[in-house]
């Protein structure tokens, strides 16, 4: 019975109003004080070694690399790309938004932000062009969530932290599963567009596309270095996060001058000939150079990722000495036992993680719940022969999930504070597109090949130790 | 005039450890494969940086009021309910905050004593030669710097916590101060969002409708 006390006690901070960080910190201290004789030392201990492990220090890199590409400039290049790809298609618009979002989502681990840089764009000009408020906002909602889903993802890198799996074949897992989502929420879109007679956009041409995508790959190169590093062994995900940050700074500032020292300062002037604009821009980027690593922008934005990275830290060390606790009290084993023993399917008991996580996922920030979840549910998975990426797929869709459902999805807020309506409309604006992810939630908990297939094919079968 | 100061500290020292943290982290792929060399005390450094980026951060980050929580239970209360849970909650988090303080004192004061040395940082050869080299028949030797060094932020962290914690719950009391969280992550850019919304709206020039 002491177990669920712990557990009573985390809601019941959570609902009065503490961090969540503290939700956790806090009831793990008081139980340890009742039923155990842990020093407050080794407790303390514990803040301090979340920021030691290797693999979790990739997470600031990432906040970083995301910061300085998750600007409004940046989601403009990649919704011109995506009108330019899929707008000629019946709902053409809405389903440039998704395809936004399923790029934007590899530049961003994020999906509140996702839904924010892309949404604040994409709903006032489908409106424009004559969709519903609910259908814009619907779909963007939904679609927004895929920032965890595609890698690079911070709640994988977490979920890799916690079980000991590689970074790598998380990120590589989620690649089908993040294109699978798009287009099942792309087919929706198309469906309903040809019911409700939503018009198209004219075929933008070739060239549209080819000059709209060298635009927009300058940021979505980002993700070649990251996956490709990784995979080619040139670094491990920690330096590869490293470097994808320094790279989107330089894109940032001297590519896309969004911000810095040379904003607004054209490429190319009129009546210019090309020696002489190559010779302005090499010299104005010498001469920025030094600046724009102290510019006014570069520190909010460092700054930006900074807080992001210590209220996401607080609440993963909090998060690992709660998972600590449930691991001394060998919570665990005493469920792993009972599962065993109720004779439970793995069928079953996926469902069981499924509504555990969708439960869950209503008052946790993804990475905490994760944290708290996984050493519970792993070794059971482990035990009746669950692939542990596969896991790791399924848990990180059922929070893409939480991320929309009442009564605390995030998505939700972001999508009523970007468009003005209330929580309930949005809600209910989402809920047909919510049906689309339940069937592939469905899909990917019991087709594992959806997660499997390209990490066990790039980088062998898995082994579990 | 102190607060500003203090909010210039907080803030420079956030940006001043992640920046450390990529600029080391980079330099060493770097010198991987430019230079095919690398420094075994990067690694360490590295991690000690995000530790004191966290541990100094995250009073900061109540300050401001970063830390995310659940507030759709409490915003559903009547008013007068509100604030005295809220107030409640504050006082849990001064709890938490000063349970950690005496647990960090605790483990901090014990590696002071014992004088452990960290696992790959040493004072610069540098500072070791210009302090010492003027003595006759010196060698040079390396010298590790302590455990303690680096870990003071553990107790110094969570004192300013504890402070910034105690100092929330008091203007929650006398009523400068509505909620201790924030209610998800993106509260400050949905807010920007909004504001270019409406004026989109108002001249009607709002961007991305190239429809």
């Amino acid at each position: 019975m002491e177990p669920l006390l712990l557990f009573v006690m985390v809601l019941f901070f959570l609902v009065i109003g503490v961090p969540i960080a503290v939700a956790l910190g806090l009831s793990s201290v008081l139980f340890i004080m009742l039923f155990s004789n842990d020093s407050m030392a080794s407790i303390a201990l514990k803040l301090f070694e979340a920021q030691q492990h290797y693999t979790l220090l990739a997470i600031p890199f990432f906040i970083l690399s995301s910061a300085f590409l998750s600007t409004g400039g940046v989601a403009q290049r990649i919704i011109r790309f995506s009108i330019a790809m899929v707008g000629f298609f019946p709902g053409g618009l809405a389903m440039a938004g998704v395809f936004a979002c399923m790029m934007f989502a590899a530049l961003c681990g994020s999906s509140p932000a996702t839904v924010v840089a892309i949404g604040s764009i994409v709903i006032g000009g489908m409106r424009q062009a004559g969709y519903t408020r609910d259908f814009a906002a619907g779909v963007i909602c939904n679609a927004g969530t895929l920032g965890i889903l595609i890698p690079p993802s911070i709640v994988m890198v977490v979920y890799a932290a916690a079980t000991d799996v590689s970074v790598g074949r998380m990120f590589l897992a989620g690649i089908i599963p993040g294109l699978l989502a798009g287009v099942m929420l792309m087919i929706g879109i198309y469906i309903a567009a040809r019911i409700k007679n939503i018009p198209a956009l004219p075929w933008a041409g070739f060239r549209e596309i080819f000059e709209s995508a060298l635009d927009a790959g300058w940021g979505l190169f980002l993700i070649v270095i990251i996956l490709g590093g990784i995979y080619g062994g040139i670094f491990t995900p920690t330096e590869a996060a490293a470097v994808a940050a320094v790279y989107a700074f330089f894109i940032a500032l001297f590519v896309y001058r969004d911000m810095g020292p040379l904003k607004d300062e054209p490429w190319h002037k009129d009546g210019e000939g090309l020696a002489q604009a190559a010779a302005r821009n090499l010299l104005r980027t010498l001469i920025a150079f030094v600046p724009a690593l102290f510019h006014r922008d570069t520190q909010k934005t460092m700054l930006d990722a900074g807080k992001v990275t210590l209220m996401l830290m607080f609440i993963i060390a909090n998060a690992l000495l709660f998972a600590h606790v449930l691991t001394t009290e060998r919570i665990p084993q005493t469920v792993t036992e009972a599962f065993i023993s109720a004779g439970l399917t793995p069928w079953m008991f996926l469902v069981v993680v499924n509504l555990l996580l969708l439960l869950g996922g209503q008052f946790m920030e993804p990475s905490g719940l994760l944290l708290i979840v996984a050493p519970v549910v792993f070794p059971i998975a482990v035990e009746m022969g669950i692939d542990p990426i596969h896991l790791g797929i399924i848990m990180v869709v059922n929070m893409e999930i939480g991320m929309i459902t009442p009564p605390v999805g995030l998505n939700l807020f972001v999508t009523s504070g970007i468009t003005g309506m209330s929580v309930m409309q949005v809600v209910r604006a989402a809920l047909p597109w919510l049906a689309i992810l339940f069937v592939f939630l469905i899909i990917v908990t019991y087709v594992p090949w959806v997660s499997t297939f390209l990490p066990n094919t790039l980088m062998g079968p898995q082994t579990v130790n | 005039m102190l607060s500003r100061l203090v909010n210039r500290l907080e803030e420079g020292a956030i940006a001043f450890f992640l920046a450390g943290m990529v600029v080391i982290t980079f330099s060493q792929v770097v010198a991987r494969y430019v230079f095919n060399s690398g420094a075994v005390w990067a690694l360490e450094l590295t991690t000690f940086f995000f530790a004191w980026l966290v541990l100094l951060g995250v009073s900061y980050g109540v300050r401001i009021g970063a830390h995310l929580g659940v507030d759709a239970f409490v915003k559903m209360l009547p008013k007068r309910y509100e604030r005295p849970l809220v107030i409640f909650a504050g006082l849990c988090c001064c709890a938490y905050a000063g349970l950690m303080l005496y647990g960090s004192w605790d483990y901090w004061s014990k590696i002071y004593r014992f004088g452990i040395d960290t696992e790959d940082l040493y004072v610069p050869r540098i500072i070791v030669e210009a302090l010492f080299s003027g003595e006759p028949g010196y060698r040079y030797e390396p010298i590790g710097i302590d455990r303690w060094v680096p870990y003071a932020v553990l107790p110094l962290g969570m004192a300013l916590l504890l402070f910034r914690f105690a100092q929330a719950t008091y203007l929650i009391a006398v009523g400068k101060r509505e909620l201790l969280i924030a209610g998800h992550e993106a509260e400050e850019a949905v807010a920007e969002a909004k504001s270019e919304l409406q004026r989109g709206e108002n001249d009607n020039t709002h961007t991305g409708g190239r429809s």
